[in-house]
């Protein structure tokens, strides 16, 4: 029997849509951060569910915000490849 | 972070919803938690044995109003470079040092820190004031 699994960015996805109800989804290119869908207070937590997501470990205190600002920048640097 | 060149006063103010630093006390969130708040802090905001959400807001609200000094779009808040040192009945008090202090120093900061924090209902609101070399 298959199995089917959840595609990383997939979820990265779905912990933002689980904390905006009002969202049914999150363009590729939509930014996090300026549309408040991550806030400081949430975004330790987002980060370490990156990390733990594509396996890189990340350095909050050197980390480019850029990398992390849309779902297409974030596949692209820590879960491409 | 002193001189005689003109300096212009710079404010940041943060709000935290203190049910959001009641899910940030949570035994299970308490990894988020000791990212944000160094393990002194996190003793200042404990009280009889249980950490106090309202206290951990206020915590939260004063290095988040602490950032907003630095004037940084493209960095987080490099929480545990910020440290604050208060509780029940104290004033707060803001030290730099690290990321925190590299941050200060290229804003411009030329003098200490002032805060303030007071928690009103489901809330708690922290302003930061400092000096910024124009």
């Amino acid at each position: 029997m298959r199995q089917q699994t959840t595609a990383p960015i997939d979820q990265i996805k779905g912990w933002i849509l689980a904390k905006h109800e009002n969202r049914t989804d999150v363009a590729a290119d939509e930014d996090l951060i300026d549309n408040r869908l991550v806030d400081s207070l949430s975004f330790v937590e987002f980060v370490f569910l990156i990390q733990e997501l594509s396996g890189v470990e990340i350095d909050m205190d050197t980390l480019d915000i850029g990398d992390v600002r849309t779902l297409a920048a974030i596949q692209k640097r820590f879960l491409a490849g | 972070m002193s001189g005689s060149s003109p300096s212009v006063p710079r404010v940041g103010v943060d709000i935290v919803l203190i049910s959001r630093a009641e899910d940030l006390v949570r035994p299970e969130r308490r990894r988020v938690l000791s990212h944000m708040l160094r393990p002194e802090e996190i003793a200042a905001c404990t009280r009889q044995g249980r950490l106090d959400p309202s206290a951990v807001a206020g915590f939260l609200a004063v290095k988040e109003a602490v950032f907003k000094l630095f004037h940084q779009r493209d960095r987080p808040v490099p929480w545990h470079s910020l440290r604050v040192d208060g509780g029940a009945g104290r004033w707060p008090v803001v030290q730099l040092d690290g990321t925190s202090a590299e941050l200060a120093e290229a804003a411009g900061m030329k003098s200490e820190i002032s805060v303030s924090v007071t928690h009103d209902g489901a809330y708690a609101v922290a302003v930061a004031a400092t000096m910024i070399r124009s």
